[in-house]
């Protein structure tokens, strides 16, 4: 949940932003994992729910959903809409349920997290940046379930 | 959770829009309730959020959430985004809130916009502010 006033505009990095509504001190608290708002699935709820989804409603929510040590994370807040940027990003995840500014961040600025930095390489957005169509995959398996029996290791088969 | 492919722009309504990314036929389903990506809270648990998070945290979600039939339900996707209109509405209710459907057919580029008054309890704070 984030910690800090923003707000959302047209970012010049891709599609919505999320910028500082106030100016933020190096080193202060973005962003802090809170049970509350914040879902956490394990591997085994995530693919229960990509089963029951359809492709549209999928892929939804896999652009707002990222994966850090082998956990799925999806937020509730404007949070979902910080972007990628790997050089000049001026917040980092100094553990899984903390991200913290790494320099002093202007009111207005667009916050943005370096994501090669902070989560697998089989995350939605890792798979998208090398060009691997999730959706295919995913898809493919669904198919091949309902052909044959339950294949319980569909991420196994996702390429690293 | 949306059933349609959407995209977020600036809204002649209201701030930040919910748009069609995709031409939708009357009657087609957009968005229905999903346990297991919506967040569904009582009461005394929105209370109890209220209390736990701050107060710049909880300003953000209660913009987010509504409440419908004594419960506050906060969709987790850009569902959030869809904006009001009493009179130019394209999409509405069924089966109590569960399912929204497209009341008209709908341009790819249109603006979605429901009617908040059709199913938000009368102490919704979105419709308080509207009032």
């Amino acid at each position: 949940m984030l910690r800090i006033d923003t707000y959302l505009a047209q970012s010049s990095v891709h599609g919505m932003g999320l910028f500082a509504a106030k100016p933020i001190a190096k080193g202060e608290v973005i962003w802090k994992y809170d049970p509350l708002i914040d879902q956490i699935y394990t591997k085994s709820k995530f693919k229960k729910l990509i089963d029951s989804l359809d492709p549209v409603v999928l892929k939804q929510l896999l652009s707002a959903t990222y994966k850090r040590n082998e956990t799925y994370f999806y937020l509730a807040d404007n949070a979902r809409f910080i972007n990628h940027m790997e050089i000049g990003y001026n917040i980092f995840l100094i553990d899984d349920y903390t991200e913290v500014a790494i320099q002093d961040i202007g009111e207005g600025e667009e916050i943005l997290e370096n994501y090669y930095l902070s989560y697998d390489d089989d995350d939605f957005f890792m798979l998208e940046m090398k060009k691997i169509d999730i959706m295919n995959i995913l898809l493919l398996n669904c198919r091949k379930k309902r052909a044959h029996a339950p294949d319980k290791n569909i991420f196994k088969q996702l390429p690293n | 959770m949306l059933q349609i492919k959407t995209s977020l722009s600036n809204s002649p309504i209201n701030g930040i829009g919910l748009f069609a990314e995709e031409n939708v036929q009357k009657g087609k389903t957009i968005w229905s309730f999903s346990p297991l990506v919506d967040i569904v809270f009582s009461p005394t648990e929105w209370k109890n959020l209220q209390e736990k998070i701050s107060k710049n945290s909880f300003d953000q979600i209660k913009k987010y959430a509504y409440k419908e039939n004594n419960r506050y339900i906060l969709c987790v996707d850009n569902a959030q985004f869809m904006n009001h209109s009493d009179t130019h509405y394209n999409v509405g209710n069924l089966k109590d809130g569960d399912i929204m459907i497209a009341l008209t057919d709908i341009q790819k580029g249109d603006e979605l916009i429901c009617n908040y008054f059709e199913y938000s309890d009368s102490d919704d704070a979105q419709l308080k502010q509207i009032q």
